[in-house]
């Protein structure tokens, strides 16, 4: 192991990180104030990248400025496919029990895979951006500038995302919400408004995390909401249910413990080794990794 | 009491099960014998994760992973060793099972979606372990030439032959998940999903009884998965992923969680949905997801679950009741006959009046023997030193007391005390952050709640924890199951020691009711009683564990003047009659006067004050506490 | 549930099992049709495959019915999806072996679906031309009712070892290999080959199935000082694998198995596969007539298995012709025949029922395209 394969192995692990992380933090969010899983969250991912790769060819070539175009344009596709699904399919089972939103999102992540597939095909589509390429030296390695970009986005937009509920009306109403649904609105919080918004912003890191992972592997396809689905579900878990910052950790960590695990031990047993450590982790902290163990009330 | 409704659900089961038996007879095509045994098998694997996802309330998220440990342990027995299918399905099941128990205990403490993900993961490990372990599983190429289900005297050849052995196996998996969930462990697996708190409360040993279901459900699956491998006498990868979990999981929320026959219908349903549809080719899964939707949209309960449908659509079985209220025959006359007791919702003070009153002849020392008296002049109770810190606030702080055998001991204080903290401590649902806890002569300090109420140390709750979707009889049933020993292959089978034990408990179920006035309302959920009556069950539910020490945390709290005099009548005779302690949190003083040996006074997590009740209430830390406390 | 239903149930169980054991399966009725099974993935995310099967038989029915069919018989293709899942398969296969009118199947995708429809056909008496799945074992098993008329992985594999080791003097190999039973097998018979030759297996790297980020393989790919790089994969794994490599600034000769060969892989690819180079089974003036009347049709470029499965049909129609339109008559036509001119140039089966294959050709990405390459 020298240092700059060690570097190397590091920003690839932040980067496929940083994208768990960001589906991660939208479940987290969705979950905190909905208490509710939503279970086509990686459907949300995938069918935004396919509709940015849809409206794609008509970006105007500007370098960063089309990256930046890109992500906002992923993320109003998200936050209206978000909004559209938490009226559509969560408001309607609000007092349903907790099994039928988890139903209920399962056959609509069927239904858009297969419509995706029905419609787009179900092999891989290219999906390239005209930014970032290349690579840049980072001390004694070469890596490419895409990873970074995709690493520094996954930091930049929860950053941005803590300051919008800590600063704002609405982000404090958001949070009351995910602590204490019930004393939130005797308090006057608008509920309704606060998990459609939740769902919106939770949706749209979705999307973006679905063409920045698009860029990354230079495809996207009908299935890979699934897998986006599991990792950021896990990702969710490691940092603690209804905890923002260890979904992000838990997102970055996940990433970085597949890239390591494939290096030194063995890619097969990845994922075998991933969820062993997964289940030792839950043993010992039952609770998750940043979460904290709330006595119950009795 | 055997009314009509019974007969005709019988009959209705055995057409049903007549019916699935003939029609294959009737109708010669073997494509649609493949899909009989596929819906069957679906059907099996559907019930047994009813068990722990409908009954249980536990998200299991990799339940098609011990359906894969069953299919391979089968196939590899098989092939290495040419058992015939008994053997091979026996060998699938007990791995399964195995395994189950093994991967339960680091995980069943863990909650909600905390447990998906960690049956998530096993699924995932099961999966990844079948792909990559090339000596053993052959890897990516699968297992091939796995004998037909080979019976000894006769062999499953055609699907036919397959239905049939797949529609026996239905059977039993539907029976044995009956069994389990008609005894006391499955009262107590139902209880601790409605409120996994006040099960440990009682002694349920949450944990254990999870565990056990999930084994019987994985060892359920085991054996569906030893009849695919000799079925299709190919085993890979493929069925046993996250894909086929998900689909039982739809299958049983479909068709009605904690139904009997609802996984069933559910199997039925999703199986032969895409099979249907096969002429919309690539739409088909479009439409299937979204059927799945329009489905759960209009019952969200399943299509056989309990309550009515969106815009009132009428479908078969909504009003069938959980299949094991129905062993306890809820009958609907029952209920709405009028107790010999006198009327059931005409305040506790009646009630407790007949309790108090001339003993019902039949008050056996079943119901609530006096337990042994406790080493003399030991306390039974003794608390050193007490102190818990909540994210560095102290609630309790350097608490010391005492209990002696058959005391009364009031536990006061304003709001913020530190009362319920010192419950929470003792009966081991909080950990404290210091000091020592003695019961009986036994260190319970780190014991955890279902412990200490099997030592006899018994608490009721604050906000009533009651298992709602359970009936009032089958609430005190479900605490009743400390008292026995039960295991797996007795419920099973139904040995007689077992029938004996439920004839007993069945006595002094029908005694403990009796005794509370509550006979009447005995098949009512419990979450439908008035308040009063639901105080009264947790406190049935507590005293038929047999307890030496209860806990009470505000019993008065929402009575009326009247209602917490005749409480306090009752409490002392409770201690009377069985010579119990009893630890008394309350904040209506009247009652604390009335029947309190000995009151301790607390402030800030403190103990300010202890002794006489007409000494402590003069005490000028008490009345400093109080009023300053409440000005 | 009382008692009484259950016994009931047991008695009516009994005589069940009594009834169901006096059937027996029907056998093919004759018509004026020769009906052949195409069963592959139509579906998912191997559909293309299922495609070409289906494109490459149907072509080849034409063109034998358009010259008056076998002995006036017209072929019929009839398709049946297994969705590339073992389950699928053996049901599909069932499906297809029960309905009499069906004298022949041919396909299943990989070896898998193979093994697990394999027994079935048997069972059912009904021949198997298989015409992609490459495990070597399939024609092993003693399973008179198997053919294939694809190559098996062994062969295009020590192909390019040879190639690569023996012809350019490229003795540091690195290979990537698909974690399935195709991968894994190609794998085994490409390194024991490059071994003999004398070359170095400097980075054994498998991947798993729908891995689509390939970093942490290609970081030790950077640092295994390779001369030249082997993929066990199927084309969409391949694009993905060599693209990340290049953005990454890895320089090294690519070379992959024959199992790439689709339009997808350089549709997908685009200019980071040019000049990777694969082989395939030599195709002589026959494939070109087929691939001609194929871009006719279709207006697109034929993929092997296009010509496997026009050949599969070439071969039952001669069986059929020799000894007749029952499924047990076109089981032995198949097995007598020696040298047919087919789409594949002459089709001989040896005793395991195997087309025997002797030459292999090389292609070369080439502006966009697969084109003919000398070393």
């Amino acid at each position: 192991m020298t240092l700059p394969v060690l570097i190397d192995q590091l920003v690839s692990g932040l980067a496929i990180g940083g994208v768990y992380a960001l589906v991660a933090l939208g479940f987290a969010l969705i979950f905190g104030v909905l208490r509710a899983a939503q279970f086509a969250h990686g459907e949300v991912y995938m069918v935004v990248a396919f509709l940015v790769l849809a409206v794609l060819p008509w970006f105007p070539a500007l370098g960063p400025l089309q990256f930046l175009l890109v992500i906002v344009t992923a993320a109003i596709f998200g936050a209206i496919a978000g909004m559209l699904i938490e009226r559509g399919v969560f408001r309607p089972l609000a007092d349903a029990p907790h099994i039928a939103p988890i139903i209920s999102t399962i056959g609509l992540m069927i239904l858009l895979q297969n419509l995706v597939a029905y419609l787009k095909g179900s092999e891989l589509h290219r999906f390239a951006l005209a930014w970032p390429q290349g690579n840049v030296s980072v001390g004694p390695a070469s890596v490419p500038v895409l990873k970074l970009v995709i690493f520094g986005t996954a930091l930049v937009i929860p950053a941005l995302l803590q300051v919008a509920l800590t600063r704002t009306q609405l982000g404090r109403a958001i949070r009351a919400t995910a602590i204490d649904a019930e004393t939130a609105r005797l308090m006057g919080v608008n509920t309704a408004r606060t998990s459609l918004v939740a769902f919106a912003i939770g949706s749209a890191l979705a999307g973006i995390a679905g063409v920045l992972v698009g860029a990354l592997y230079g495809v996207v396809y009908s299935t890979m909401g699934v897998t986006a689905l599991v990792k950021g579900y896990a990702a969710t878990i490691i940092g603690g249910v209804g905890n923002l910052v260890g979904a992000v950790a838990g997102g970055l960590l996940l990433g970085l413990f597949e890239v390591f695990v494939a290096s030194y031990v063995s890619p097969r047993w990845t994922d075998a080794i991933v969820y062993t450590l997964l289940i030792v982790l839950l043993a010992l902290r039952p609770q998750g990794l940043v979460g904290r163990a709330i006595p119950e009330k009795l | 009491m055997r009314s009509g409704i019974f007969r005709t659900q019988h009959a209705l089961t055995a057409a049903v099960i007549a019916a699935a038996v003939i029609a294959p007879l009737v109708i010669a095509d073997a494509y649609i014998h493949r899909l009989m045994a596929t819906v069957v098998l679906a059907a099996v694997l559907a019930v047994s994760m009813n068990l722990v996802l409908g009954y249980g309330g536990l998200l299991a998220l990799g339940h098609a992973g011990f359906y894969g440990i069953g299919a391979y342990t089968a196939a590899l027995v098989s092939l290495h060793l040419g058992a015939p299918f008994p053997v091979t399905a026996l060998a699938g099941a007990a791995t399964a099972a195995l395994v189950a128990w093994l991967v339960a205990r680091p995980i069943l403490h863990l909650r909600g979606h905390y447990f998906a993900m960690a049956m998530l993961a096993i699924g995932e490990i099961v999966v990844q372990v079948a792909y990559n372990w090339d000596s053993v599983t052959r890897g990516a190429s699968g297992l091939p030439g796995i004998s037909q289900p080979d019976l000894i005297v006769w062999t499953a050849v055609t699907h036919r032959d397959n239905y049939y052995l797949a529609l026996v196996l239905l059977l039993l998996a539907m029976l044995a998940v009956r069994r389990f969930v008609a005894s006391p462990l499955g009262l107590g697996l139902i209880a601790a999903r409605d409120d996994d708190q006040g099960a440990a409360s009682v002694g349920i040993g949450v944990a254990q009884t999870r565990t056990l279901a999930l084994a019987l459900a994985a060892g359920i699956a085991g054996v569906a998965g030893a009849l695919y491998a000799h079925y299709i006498t190919f085993v890979s990868v493929e069925p046993f992923q996250l894909e086929q979990t998900i689909a039982l999981l739809a299958m049983v929320a479909v068709g009605g969680m904690g139904t009997t026959w609802g996984p069933v219908v559910g199997a039925a349903l999703l199986t032969l949905l895409p099979e249907v549809l096969r002429d919309f080719a690539e739409l088909r899964m479009v439409i299937y997801g979204a059927l799945l939707m329009l489905v759960v949209w209009l019952r969200p309960q399943g299509l056989l679950g309990r309550g009515p449908s969106r815009w009132g659509l009428k479908l078969p079985g909504r009003t069938r009741p959980d299949p094991s209220a129905a062993s306890g025959a809820p009958a609907l006359a029952s209920v709405v006959a009028a107790p010999a007791s006198g009327p059931v919702l005409d305040g506790v003070a009646v009630e407790f009046r007949t309790a108090t009153g001339a003993a019902p002849a039949r008050t056996a020392p079943t119901v609530l023997t006096a337990p042994e008296p406790a080493p003399t002049g030991e306390p039974l109770l003794r608390v050193e030193h007490l102190s818990k810190d909540f994210a560095g606030l102290r609630a309790v702080s350097d608490v010391s007391l005492e209990v002696a055998p058959g005391e009364i001991v009031g536990l006061i204080g304003p709001n913020g005390a530190g009362k319920s903290t010192i419950i929470n401590l003792i009966s081991g649902a909080h950990r404290p952050t210091s000091g020592r806890i003695w019961f009986n002569g036994q260190d319970i300090t780190h014991s955890e709640t279902s412990r200490v109420a099997r030592a006899g140390l018994v608490r009721t709750f604050q906000h009533i924890r009651l298992f709602r979707s359970l009936t009032v009889r089958q609430n005190v049933e479900a605490a009743y199951q400390v008292r026995l020993w039960l295991s797996l292959l007795s419920v099973m089978t139904r040995s007689r020691r077992y029938r004996e034990a439920m004839d007993e408990m069945r006595v002094a179920v029908d005694e403990a009711l009796a005794l509370f006035g509550l006979e009447g309302v005995q098949h009512q959920l419990a979450g439908t009683l008035s308040y009063g009556d639901q105080r009264r069950v947790e406190i049935v539910r507590a005293l038929v564990t047999q307890p030496r020490l209860l806990l009470l945390d505000e019993p008065a709290a929402g009575m009326n003047e009247a209602e917490s005099a005749e409480l306090a009548r009752f409490l002392q005779e409770i201690r009377q009659r069985h010579g119990l302690s009893i630890i008394l949190v309350e904040h209506h003083l009247d009652v604390v006067m009335e029947v309190c040996d000995r009151l301790i006074v607390l402030d800030h997590g403190t103990v300010i004050a202890s002794g006489r009740p007409d000494e402590v209430v003069r005490h000028p830390e008490v009345l400093r506490a109080y009023l300053g406390g409440s000005a | 549930m009382s008692r009484r239903p259950l016994r009931w149930v047991s008695a009516l169980v009994v005589i069940a099992l009594l009834v169901a054991g006096c059937g027996s399966p029907g056998n093919a009725a004759d018509s004026d049709e020769i009906k052949i099974a195409v069963v592959g993935p139509m579906t998912g995310d191997a559909a293309q495959y299922g495609e070409d099967f289906t494109r490459g038989a149907q072509l080849a029915a034409e063109q034998i019915n358009a010259a008056d069919g076998v002995d006036g018989k017209k072929i019929t293709i009839v398709t049946f999806d297994d969705r590339n899942d073992t389950t699928e398969a053996a049901s599909v296969a069932q499906k297809i072996a029960t309905d009499s009118s069906i004298v022949a199947s041919m396909g299943h995708f990989t070896s898998s679906t193979v093994y697990a429809a394999m027994p079935i056909y048997k069972s059912n008496q009904l021949p198997l031309v298989v015409i992609s799945a490459s495990d070597p074992g399939i024609t092993e098993q003693g399973n008179e009712w198997v053919f294939r008329v694809s190559p098996t992985n062994n062969l295009g594999a020590e192909a390019m070892a040879d190639l690569i080791v023996s012809k350019l003097g490229l003795k540091k190999i690195a290979i990537f290999y698909l974690n399935t039973d195709f991968g894994k097998t190609e794998r085994g018979f490409f390194t024991a080959r490059v071994q003999a030759n004398g070359g170095e297996i400097v980075l054994d790297e498998p991947y798993q199935p729908d891995t689509k980020d390939f970093s942490s393989s290609i970081i030790k790919l950077k640092n295994a000082g390779a001369d030249a790089v082997y993929l066990s994969s199927y084309y969409n794994d391949a694009v993905l694998l060599i693209r990340q490599a290049k953005d990454a600034g890895v320089q090294t000769r690519w070379f992959t198995s024959a199992a790439v060969l689709s339009p997808q892989f350089t549709e997908i690819g685009g200019e980071a596969v040019e000049g990777v180079i694969t082989n395939r089974i030599s195709q002589g003036d026959s494939w070109d007539a087929v691939a001609e009347a194929y871009r006719a049709k279709y207006n697109d470029e034929p993929s092997p298995f296009v010509i496997y499965a026009y050949s599969a049909v070439q071969a039952v129609a001669e069986a059929a012709k020799n000894e007749g339109t029952s499924r047990q008559a076109i089981r032995d036509g198949l097995a007598k025949i020696q040298g047919l001119e087919t789409a594949l140039g002459p089709l001989t089966f040896d005793e395991n029922r195997q087309a025997v294959y002797e030459s292999f050709d090389y292609l070369e990405v080439r502006d966009g395209q697969f084109q003919l390459w000398q070393p």
